[in-house]
């Protein structure tokens, strides 16, 4: 069946289709989510509300557009409100470690399990728009107008964090992992 | 090279996104020495986590299926009118017909005036031919106001 009939099949209520949906582009959603997020725990919660989000909105979705691409899009929202979300609590845990430590006139440093988990992925030192770009880029294929549809940017900004992921990742690979 | 260190030049002096996606276009994307400082996408692959790899690590549907009859339980129902569009579609074929018959069988009113003068201005009680009781049929022909009655003895 192709994605229309899956779709059209969801709509009139058969949710056994939209399982269909599910498993055919779990393996894409995923891979996305986790490059994006780093982690498997926020993949698997921001894959599992994009899931939730598109089978509550299919009312909506216009079938002239490609549904792997509307899909990506609200992945891709779901993945920056986790990310928000994420930084949010690391700036708020960070300001209070040091206002409790100024005020206890400790010259004690933060230790390194206080710092957000950095996975030693080079990934993590590419913003969120430049992974989803890099991912996208690599393994997608999509050019800079499919990728502004799913960044909700212009060609010319997806053509430009494709550009600066890949000089990135180059550098990396010539210098070693310290250079950035 | 010095167009290529120009370029670079420009490309990091005018942080524009628009001007920026031109200089890619039409210099960083043609220019074989400045793609030797772009990762190829087979290179990149290296620093992903794969497709086949996430697939594994993570199974959506337990989740989603949960979550999605907990607490949404009329999200997950179709809407009314889709459920059953149907039956809805053929009510209203139904009513359309039924509408249309109606209207086009609906007695004129030149001709329901006519019909009510007629009532009040001929009646036939009783006929008699040859003093003897007769059957009467009365005719009357559409679009006229001509009436025929008929009288037949009765055997």
């Amino acid at each position: 069946m192709t994605d229309e009939q899956l779709l059209k099949s969801c709509l009139e209520g058969d949710v056994d289709k939209f399982r269909q949906i599910v498993d055919k582009y779990r393996g894409k959603v995923t891979g996305l989510a986790i490059n994006i997020l780093g982690n498997r725990e926020d993949a698997e919660d921001a894959c599992q509300e994009a899931f939730i989000n598109v089978f509550q909105n299919l009312d909506k979705f216009d079938f002239d557009r490609n549904f792997k691409d509307w899909l990506f899009t609200i992945l891709y929202n779901r993945c920056i409100d986790k990310v928000r979300k994420r930084n949010r609590f690391y700036n708020f845990y960070n300001k209070k470690k040091i206002e409790y430590h100024s005020h206890h006139n400790s010259n004690h440093k933060m230790n390194p399990e206080s710092m957000p988990p950095l996975s030693d992925n080079l990934l993590q030192r590419l913003s969120p728009k430049e992974r989803t770009a890099i991912y996208l880029w690599a393994y997608e294929g999509y050019t800079s107008d499919e990728m502004g549809v799913v960044l909700n940017c212009s060609s010319s900004t997806a053509r430009v964090h494709i550009f600066k992921a890949r000089k990135k990742i180059k550098k990396i690979l010539e210098n070693g992992h310290d250079t950035l | 090279m010095i167009r290529c260190r120009l370029i670079n030049f420009l490309f990091r002096v005018f942080p524009f996104r628009a001007f920026q996606g031109f200089l890619i276009k039409n210099h960083f994307e043609k220019c074989p020495d400045c793609q030797n400082s772009l990762v190829r996408a087979e290179d990149a692959r290296l620093f992903l986590v794969k497709e086949e790899k996430a697939r594994e690590m993570i199974n959506l549907w337990p989740g989603i299926s949960e979550k999605l009859c907990e607490g949404s339980g009329e999200k997950l129902r179709t809407p009314f009118f889709l459920k059953w569009r149907w039956v809805l579609s053929a009510a209203g074929l139904a009513v359309f017909i039924f509408t249309g018959v109606w209207y086009f069988n609906r007695p004129d009113s030149t001709e329901m005036a006519f019909q009510q003068s007629l009532d009040q201005a001929f009646k036939i009680n009783y006929i008699k031919v040859e003093e003897k009781p007769a059957g009467a049929y009365v005719y009357e022909p559409q679009d006229s106001e001509m009436i025929i009655v008929w009288a037949e003895i009765l055997p």
